[in-house]
């Protein structure tokens, strides 16, 4: 039951959105959600939705697991549309009691929260076609030249790769316990909130009083292997920037381009 | 009460890339007042199997019926279950959440919404049966040892008073005193209360010593099932799988091999003084 949590989306695959090296992903990603901002009418907005289609089409990914990121947002989604609409002032565009609509609400509104849609699907594209491993390694990378300025680069790496690796363990420990409480006619999903918070009592604590240990049986096994943080250390997957990568590069160069020149010469 | 288990398939993460299907057309019945074990290699589908016992996990295909009533066919049916079958999982101290030991036992009397009174008595008599003495009532649980927190939970269980007490591996991880002790305590329980045991369990030693009948699982099926004497004179099947009969039953073998006439249907090292003196004696005789 609780399994369905959406964490840790990466889909395995071959395709060249997945070979690509993750630093030239997170960089994509990153211009693209910055572009995003950018833009200002629907043809810069059309030309943001066709790359990231074209991206996705790429993945050779099954809509199913897409659709599952979409899906845990989409709430967000309606609701900056309906805020947007009905609280923008302007020409009305129809009145519902005492709400009324706005035609320059329902642009925004529409601005909005595509721009919620494709931020949500370039990011998504970005965990689903890259493991967590590779995520963290690229970010570690990428944040080398910080260290100079106190960037704790390989710690935040390695902290983010810990957690990682142990929310599934976590995850699969909670439903283990659950079910041993439900075992003992324990209730989680009935009652009001107060009953439902206070239900959750038998799971926390077991659940918390293990991951300490687990914590500590970790750091004593790192400890144990002479862990010191980054210094010298050596990698046995090396990350290469390949030609694919340049061509992802030279598409999001063409995009900022695109986007930029819509923003200046068209209307808005 | 007996359990009728019919067709049982369960995957897990079905339509997902990661599916598994971990139990496959398993068709079994556990007789009222019975101690049947259970065993297989790692991942053979035990500790799946055993949690559709108290509708934990629902059927993928198939049904269990639980005393003539199906447990898919109400939540009613499911929390009577819950009260009929106790389930204990494999570390079951790693459950203890409460203050005292007091309080952790009584969290599942107290969820049958039983009065104060009755609560204390359960509880007291629930550590009595497996061994704890009252001095412990106000002690942490997180201050036991190993052993003592293991008992702890399974009276946490037993303090529901089910009628059938089901068991993943109860003997994991403890020191063979530890072991011995919960063992005496789960035969004391089948024997004095009749409760219907079932024993999942990798030590051939520990199902040898109290199981009656067997079924051994591998790769989501049942692939061998009968008395423990039956299935552990079929060494070469076991070994296939990768598990070992019990150290009297090898021992017979070997002797069976270099030319003893002994039987292979030993299981205890008792059952094996009384066979080699047997067949001493009568060599001897002739
Ligand atoms: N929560 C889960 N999600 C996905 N697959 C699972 C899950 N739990 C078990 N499995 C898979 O189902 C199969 C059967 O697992 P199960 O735990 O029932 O085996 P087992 O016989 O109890 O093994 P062991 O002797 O190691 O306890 C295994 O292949 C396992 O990988
Ligand atoms: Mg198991």
């Amino acid at each position: 039951m609780i399994r369905n949590v959406p964490i840790g989306q990466f889909v395995p695959g071959r395709s060249i959105i997945h070979r690509l090296d993750p630093r030239t992903k997170i960089l994509v990603v990153l211009v693209y959600v910055a572009i995003l901002f950018v833009a200002n009418n629907a043809y810069a907005y059309a030309l943001l939705l066709a790359f990231g289609l074209a991206g996705l089409a790429l993945t050779r990914l099954k809509p199913r697991p897409v659709l599952r990121g979409l899906r845990s947002v989409w709430f967000l989604v309606v609701l900056t549309v309906l805020l947007n609409l009905f609280m923008t002032p302007g020409p009305t565009l129809f009145r519902l009691g005492p709400l009324h609509a706005t035609q320059t609400g329902a642009v925004m509104g529409l601005f909005m929260g595509g721009r919620l849609v494709l931020l949500i699907l370039a990011t998504s594209l970005l965990t689903l076609t890259t493991s967590p491993i590779d995520l963290t390694d690229g970010l570690e990378r990428l944040l080398q030249p910080f260290r100079r300025v106190g960037v704790p680069a390989h710690e935040l790496a390695m902290m983010m790769t810990i957690a990682l690796r142990f929310i599934p363990t976590l995850v699969e420990e909670a439903d283990k316990i659950m079910k041993a409480q439900m075992a003992r006619g324990a209730d989680f999903m009935s009652g009001n909130i107060v009953r439902r918070v206070r239900s959750l009592v038998p799971l926390l604590v077991p659940l918390f009083v293990s991951a300490f240990r687990r914590a500590d049986d970790l750091a004593l096994a790192m400890e144990a292997r002479c862990y010191r943080g980054g210094l010298n250390r050596t990698r046995m997957r090396q990350l290469k920037f390949m030609p694919r990568d340049l061509g992802a590069a030279l598409a999001s160069v063409a995009l900022v381009a695109g986007v930029v020149y819509l923003r200046l010469q068209g209307p808005s | 009460m007996p359990i009728l288990i019919e067709g049982l398939t369960y995957v897990y993460a079905a339509g997902t890339p990661l599916e598994a299907r971990a139990v496959s057309d398993v068709t079994l019945s556990i007789e009222d007042g019975e101690l049947l074990g259970i065993i297989g290699p790692t991942g053979s589908g035990k500790t799946t199997l055993i949690q559709h016992l108290n509708g934990l996990l629902r059927p993928t295909q198939g049904r269990v019926v639980v005393d003539g009533v199906d447990l898919a066919s109400s939540r009613e049916a499911l929390r009577a279950v819950r009260r009929k079958v106790g389930l204990i999982f494999q570390y079951p101290e790693q459950q203890l959440f409460e203050e005292t030991v007091f309080e952790d036992v009584a969290f599942g009397p107290r969820n049958l919404g039983l009065g104060e009174a009755e609560v204390e008595a359960r509880v007291k008599e629930a550590l009595g049966q497996v061994g704890l003495g009252h001095e412990l009532l106000k002690r942490s649980p997180f201050e036991l040892s190993g052993g003592q927190m293991r008992r702890v939970a399974i009276a946490g269980v037993l303090a529901m008073k089910p009628k059938v007490l089901v068991l993943d591996e109860p003997t994991a991880g403890l020191d063979p005193r530890g072991r011995a002790e919960i063992l005496g305590h789960l035969e004391a329980l089948h024997g004095r209360l009749g409760l219907t045991v079932v024993l999942v369990s990798h030590s051939m030693r520990d199902v040898a010593r109290l199981a009656r009948r067997l079924v051994v699982m591998d790769r989501g099926r049942i692939v061998l099932s009968g008395t423990t004497r039956e299935v552990f004179s079929r060494a070469e099947e076991l070994e296939r799988l990768g598990l070992k009969p019990p150290p009297m039953t090898s021992l017979m073998r070997r002797l069976r091999d270099r030319g003893r006439p002994v039987s292979l249907g030993v299981l205890t090292v008792e059952e094996a003084r009384r066979e080699i003196l047997r067949v001493v004696r009568g060599e001897r005789g002739n």
